[in-house]
């Protein structure tokens, strides 16, 4: 995006004549577009993300899911939103009124400021900074503030014990998640979400050495790493408040948790925040422990050849001029890699949403400190000797790679069996059967 | 007039940026002393903090901003406001009003002197940019100042072994 804007800026001083003084406020109001996109963007997500958790919790429960609004009910989030957009907006005579209007927009920000550092190709991305991955941890936990403050400002019970349960929850699977996350970093020797994608790759030298190919992803570089993942995943699941960790909303003792007292658009914005935070857990895995966005055999031009211009990307033999038409197309199937895979994260989180009971609170402390810290633990200290032992360039760590490579498609293939064997033995309604 | 604003900083983004993190810092920290009720204090001090965390931003410290944020915004201070919620702390909760005026006096002396020794040693010229990266960060951690890093982890240890020696006695 820094591209991005320097590009417009040549633009603008050679069309429009404007004086080189005005650049950074130009700059500053494209970061405000940029930023205003993403708003959106996080918003129309959330909507699709609803649709796709209804239909599949449909599927789950051999009924069909909302049908009605738009081609096989597409456009029902629409509607859902005009619902909320035009019900009262109520705020508790007793609520600490400053407090409680506050609360949604803390929570939204934490989410949605989230994706700066997310990179959907490899010039597509808002700001690669150099803590990238320490960011989105930090920016992700305001989120708790705005669960606590929503508690507080509530008064009532309900919501207090919501915010209570959400911000022992946040603060304890922060731990775990930050560390799972560090034998990536410590492999790719950088926090930048950019540099840890492009460090997932063999030798640029042979097609199928070069990034993106699943025996080059960080989840297969050991066994521990796929521990490390799991973990990771569960933490995820944790601070996003999914099932069965979603203890601060617990229906059935809680009513609705901390945002009990809200109404209208007010819970519009948590509801929509709850949901885009799915998309950051998701990236995350896939930035981390699945390759990004790195297409399979295509070797990322290096910074230096980028900066020399005449830059190309090689690709099964072929060179596609990094500056030309050809590496838009191939960034914009890097996308559809990224989407793709992220996709896959998502349906699992959603999946588990239907199928599995929600913990007690005891059980998630326990499961935090007393299996996933040591566990994470264990993980990062083998991980340390299996670097030492097999470097990642070396051929023995490729050919452990690759046969962890197929051991994950074979759980892949047994997992989506299992699935289709549960939906079938309990008497699937659905038709066609192609719709989730 | 075009002198002062070079002198000032306010003639590029960065220095508009800078005045806007430091006015909010020393807003919130106001606020946090002046609130009555002890929660709103504590949410005010996480705008201090992460005002300035812009400011760290500022100077290239990215890696230091980023643990501000992590650490003190997210952690820390959710921990003071777990407590103050389960306490149900209200405005002057457990403040005697003698020693609140005790209070008053010895923290307008101490504002008063640590504002006199800032404002004298401020000798004007622009902040130098730091290297503000993980690896910078490290170096000095690991190197420089090895010794007082050890040691601090000693001292957080022995918190956690204290906190925990203290909760066993509760229990039993």
């Amino acid at each position: 995006m820094q591209d991005l804007v320097s590009f417009l800026n040549s633009q603008l001083q050679t069309v429009f004549g404007l004086s080189e003084t005005l650049f950074p406020y130009v700059a500053a109001a494209m970061v405000l577009a940029i930023a205003f996109g993403f708003t959106v963007f996080a918003a129309v997500y959330a909507g699709v993300f609803i649709f796709f958790e209804r239909r599949i919790a449909g599927r789950i429960m051999s009924r069909i899911g909302p049908n009605r609004v738009g081609p096989q009910g597409l456009l029902q989030f629409i509607a859902d939103a005009v619902k909320l957009i035009f019900k009262e907006d109520i705020i508790p005579t007793s609520a600490d009124r400053p407090l409680f209007k506050l609360a949604p927009y803390l929570m939204f920000i934490g989410v949605v400021a989230g994706f700066a550092v997310l990179p959907f190709s490899h010039r597509v991305i808002a700001a690669d900074l150099n803590v990238g991955l320490l960011y989105v941890l930090a920016i992700t936990s305001i989120t708790v503030v705005g669960v606590l403050m929503s508690g507080w400002a509530s008064n009532s019970k309900w919501a207090l014990f919501g915010g209570m349960r959400s911000a022992a929850q946040l603060v304890s699977y922060e731990i775990p998640s930050g560390l799972a996350l560090l034998p990536a970093v410590l492999l790719s020797g950088s926090l930048s979400t950019q540099e840890i994608i492009m460090a997932q790759a063999g030798s640029p030298e042979h097609a199928l050495t070069a990034g993106g190919w699943p025996w080059n992803w960080y989840i297969f570089h050991s066994p521990m790493m796929f521990v490390c993942f799991v973990i990771f995943f569960i933490a995820q699941l944790a601070e996003g408040a999914r099932l069965p960790f979603d203890l601060p909303e617990g229906e059935s003792e809680l009513v609705s948790g901390y945002n009990t007292e809200y109404s209208g658009f007010r819970f519009g914005a948590y509801f929509t925040a709850e949901f885009a935070n799915t998309w950051i857990a998701g990236a995350l895995c896939v930035i981390v422990f699945f390759g990004g966005w790195q297409i399979p055999g295509a070797a990322v031009p290096s910074a230096e050849a980028i900066a020399a211009s005449g830059a190309t990307w090689t690709w099964f033999g072929y060179s596609i001029e990094y500056a030309g038409w050809g590496a838009f197309w191939l960034e914009a199937l890097s996308f559809l890699f990224f989407i793709v895979k992220m996709a896959g994260v998502v349906f699992i989180i959603i999946q588990l949403r239907w199928t599995v009971p929600r913990v007690r609170i005891d059980q998630m402390m326990t499961i935090c400190w007393k299996y996933l810290l040591p566990l994470t633990f264990a993980c990062l200290f083998l991980i340390l000797g299996w670097m030492i032992v097999l470097p990642w360039e070396s051929t023995a760590a490729l050919v452990v790679r690759i046969v962890m490579a197929l051991a994950g498609a074979v759980l892949l293939a047994l997992y989506a069996w299992r699935v289709r064997y549960n939906i079938h033995s309990a008497g699937d309604k659905v038709y066609p059967h192609w719709i989730i | 007039m075009s002198a002062f604003f070079a002198h000032s900083g306010l003639d590029s983004v960065e220095g508009w940026f800078f005045y806007l993190g430091a006015a909010v810092a020393v807003v919130g920290a106001l606020m946090t002393v002046l609130s009555r009720s002890p929660l709103r204090g504590a949410l005010w001090l996480i705008v201090s903090l992460c005002s300035v965390a812009v400011l760290y931003l500022l100077l290239g410290a990215s890696f230091v901003a980023a643990m501000q944020v992590l650490v003190y915004a997210g952690a820390i201070m959710v921990l003071f406001i777990f407590v103050i919620m389960l306490l149900n702390l209200g405005p002057d909760a457990g403040v005697r009003p003698a020693y609140l005026s005790v209070a008053k006096v010895l923290g307008l002396g101490a504002a008063a002197y640590f504002t006199f020794q800032i404002v004298t040693s401020v000798s004007g010229g622009k902040a130098q940019a730091v290297d503000g990266t993980v690896k910078a960060v490290g170096t000095l951690l690991l190197g420089n100042y090895l010794f007082a890093f050890e040691a601090i982890s000693v001292l957080l240890l022995v918190a956690v072994v204290g906190a925990v020696v203290l909760g066993m006695k509760r229990l039993t």
